[in-house]
């Protein structure tokens, strides 16, 4: 690992830790996804908030489902590419497509349409693509996309042109008034989608594109045909990529040229970036903070969204290259070090992470707050204010009881955010800032439930580690 | 006969413009290493600035001239800013993250233009004379593009090569796109040098910026427009080789221009099949040399 001849600045431990938490566990996770996420309309419904988070939601599920196909290029596969949108849109069109022009067509195989064709077009593109590498590679991408965006875009006779396709006939049960339907169809297709690609990332041909990214040279020596295995990746994402495709077009029952123009390409890339490439789950992340950052600020301040968002980029490469789920999950243990080591580090990470991420609570919040309700910006900031001084106050008395290692405040801080999230919900703060501390929550799990964590907590004598308060 | 030449010459109007802006990418992809999503904008702030300088400093069509002159400079300025500011601390990374970087330069650029000169779209005059058209073989053309868009283009080209060719400082650069390594060694101030690298690569961004701004339309997004076309010709002429940039920015002209007489709708298809064609067959471009690893 340490002799890897990329010159990202990631660290590599990243990977190793969720290799090591996957298998079975994971499975449940998806399965505990599907089984919270299927009512979430009950309950905005029930709650009585807009029903414009209803579509909102399934629209940040095919982003996700997107993002992680193309993660599986850039983060798995060490390929960038800028034309991803291209498979999404030969997708979406394959089926808005054979679903209008074919009268009676099958619901059910003009979606399953939509991944074979996005397979094949990566097949066929990709097979000039892999012969590149790193900027070359990026710009082929790009002209390809630019070259099916152009003739989707020019084509009026069977496109439709920069008219779109409208009106797709799609089944009556996905088009009910509260899109509760709908939202529960994009869930189970992007949750299975996911899984899948979730056992072919953790899958012997997983693990050799993972190879191939960390040092294509020596994957070869040992006898792995990287241009083959590159382009099986290609067209793995394509097919994935070609099914949030048509997922968009059963949503708006129409497709545009836009779904493939190279801007959406970039926004899949900032997705994986902002959540973190050489994680899974980490372009999902990127995609709901992308997509609710959006609706809160786009709402009353489009002009700077943009703004907004170059300066997270700028400040994710230069702060956090290993994106949000990186920086959660990133451990500077060496192997060297012993158990003891292992968790006075841990700890001591675990110091430094809470307290960035108690700061970017309150700025996500009271920046959000401010940009809602201009007016009462006082009220907002002696509200940060406030919670900033009480916050202070709070963890750090709770962090210097949680380094005494007594059991019961691990249990105590996994139910810490229930205070600020209860709190965020009874001021409706926007979701950009609950969002925050549902990472939080992630964050805290994924430390104090870690195996040498674990028993350090159930072992007494190990108190003794508990000199080392702080970072 | 004369139908050919008009759209040669149309052709070439185009090229002329598009090599203003490319020059300066391959420019700083040769010696940076960093294909410079954000020259577009440096662009789109030429124009602005221009718009801004004749409208409400000068108030007077004359001040084209004044711009011609100051807002280059001013737009170098910025990109020395840039370098200094953002771009310096990533050379180590993987190049596609200096990518990424100065795509995220375009995105809070392209928001603060917004805020300052709002989302609509603006222009600037022609100097006075050369409002008119002049007629060549009996087809009119506008008397900006022959009498300064073609002479600017031409004066650049000329004198980026003499720079490069015949001066010290050229040759420092040149061997700085052979070996960044070895001038560093050899007592070159390379920090320095780079961003005086970029600098120039933005002082023929903003120069571009000027001169397209009287032609059409000065607007929020024009960055976008422009970057894409600019890859274009960097990569058909060769990524970091000028004289493939001269090569790829008429390529690209003629084909817009005779693209539109033959096959209209699809001449920017053809562009995209040709850039894909070129880096199937020839990655490094047409002129370009080897492709460099690492990039």
């Amino acid at each position: 690992m340490n002799t890897s001849q990329t010159t990202l600045t990631v660290p590599r431990q990243v990977t190793v830790s969720t290799r090591a938490a996957g298998g079975d566990k994971t499975t449940w996770v998806f399965v505990a996804a599907l089984v919270l996420l299927y009512w979430v309309p009950e309950a905005i419904l029930y709650m009585g908030w807009a029903k414009f988070w209803i579509t909102l939601l399934a629209e940040v599920f095919i982003w996700g489902l997107f993002a992680v196909a193309f993660n599986l290029l850039m983060g798995y596969t060490g390929m960038i590419s800028f034309g991803q949108a291209a498979y999404l849109g030969i997708g979406g069109y394959t089926a808005g497509l054979l679903l209008k022009k074919i009268s009676g067509f099958p619901f059910a195989l003009g979606l399953t349409a939509a991944p074979v064709s996005g397979a094949l077009a990566a097949l066929i593109i990709g097979y000039f693509c892999i012969r590149l590498t790193h900027t070359y590679f990026a710009m082929l991408t790009l002209a390809f996309s630019m070259i099916v965006y152009y003739t989707v875009f020019k084509w009026y006779d069977f496109t439709g042109g920069d008219n779109g396709l409208i009106g797709i006939p799609v089944p009556h049960w996905v088009q009910d008034p509260t899109f509760a339907n709908y939202y529960k169809f994009v869930l189970v297709v992007t949750l299975v989608g996911v899984y899948l690609l979730w056992r072919i990332v953790n899958s012997p041909f997983g693990k050799t594109l993972t190879a191939i990214r960390e040092n294509p040279d020596r994957a070869s020596f040992v006898g792995i045909n990287v241009k083959r295995y590159q382009l099986y990746a290609f067209i793995v994402a394509g097919a994935f990529s070609g099914l949030a495709g048509a997922l968009f077009m059963i949503n708006e029952r129409s497709v545009y040229p836009e779904l493939i123009f190279w801007t959406r390409s970039t926004q899949v890339l900032l997705m994986s970036i902002l959540g973190g490439v050489y994680t899974f789950f980490g372009p999902i992340v990127g995609a709901f903070m992308l997509q609710l950052m959006d609706a809160d600020i786009t709402k009353d301040y489009p002009q700077i969204w943009q703004l907004f968002l170059g300066s997270m980029l700028v400040l994710i490469l230069y702060g956090l290259p290993g994106g949000i789920m990186g920086f959660i999950q990133a451990r500077d243990i060496a192997s060297t070090d012993d158990a003891a080591t292992r968790v006075r580090k841990a700890m001591g990470e675990f110091n430094r992470k809470f307290w960035y991420f108690f700061a970017a609570m309150l700025f996500f919040t009271g920046f959000f707050r401010i940009l809602q309700a201009p007016d009462t910006w006082v009220t907002t900031v002696l509200l940060t204010a406030a919670q900033a001084a009480v916050g202070v106050l709070l963890c750090a008395w709770m962090l210097r009881q949680l380094n005494t290692f007594a059991p019961v405040w691990r249990i105590v801080f996994l139910l810490f955010p229930l205070l600020p999230l209860g709190l965020h919900i009874a001021l409706s703060t926007p979701l950009s800032g609950l969002m925050i501390i549902v990472l939080w929550a992630v964050f805290i799990y994924s430390y104090l439930w870690q195996d040498e964590i674990r028993e350090a907590f159930s072992q007494p004598h190990r108190a003794a580690l508990a000199t080392t308060p702080g970072a | 006969m004369s139908d050919f030449f008009v759209q040669f010459l149309n052709g070439v109007t185009i090229a002329m413009t598009i090599y203003l802006i490319a020059s300066g990418l391959s420019l700083v992809f040769g010696v940076l290493g960093v294909l410079n999503f954000a020259h577009g904008s440096l662009y789109m702030y030429g124009s602005f600035l221009l718009f801004t300088l004749m409208r409400s400093v000068f108030h007077s069509p004359d001040s084209f001239w004044i711009g011609l002159l100051v807002v280059p400079l001013l737009v170098a300025l910025l990109g020395a800013a840039l370098e200094v500011g953002f771009l310096r601390f990533i050379y180590r990374a993987d190049p596609l993250y200096q990518l990424l970087l100065t795509y995220g330069l375009v995105l809070i650029l392209s928001d603060v233009v917004k805020l300052i000169w709002g989302a609509e779209n603006q222009s600037v005059s022609r100097p006075p004379g050369f409002n008119g058209s002049v007629a060549i073989f009996g087809q009119l053309f506008p008397s900006y593009s022959i009498f300064i868009l073609l002479p600017c283009g031409v004066v650049t080209m000329i004198g980026l090569y003499v720079f490069l060719n015949r001066t010290r400082l050229g040759r420092i650069i040149r061997a700085a796109t052979q070996d960044r390594e070895m001038i560093g060694a050899l007592g070159i101030n390379v920090r320095l040098l780079y961003t005086g690298v970029f600098a120039l690569g933005a002082w023929l961004g903003g120069l571009g910026g000027v001169i397209a701004a009287p032609m059409g339309a000065i607007y929020p997004g024009m960055d976008l427009d422009i970057i894409i076309d600019a890859f274009i010709v960097v990569v058909i002429g060769g990524l970091g080789s000028l004289a493939g940039t001269v090569l790829g920015a008429l390529i690209f002209g003629l084909l817009r221009s005779f693209g539109i007489l033959f096959v209209p709708q699809f001449e920017t298809l053809f562009i995209f099949i040709l850039m894909a064609i070129v880096l199937v067959v020839r990655p490094q471009g047409l002129l370009g040399q080897h492709v460099t690893s690492g990039h």
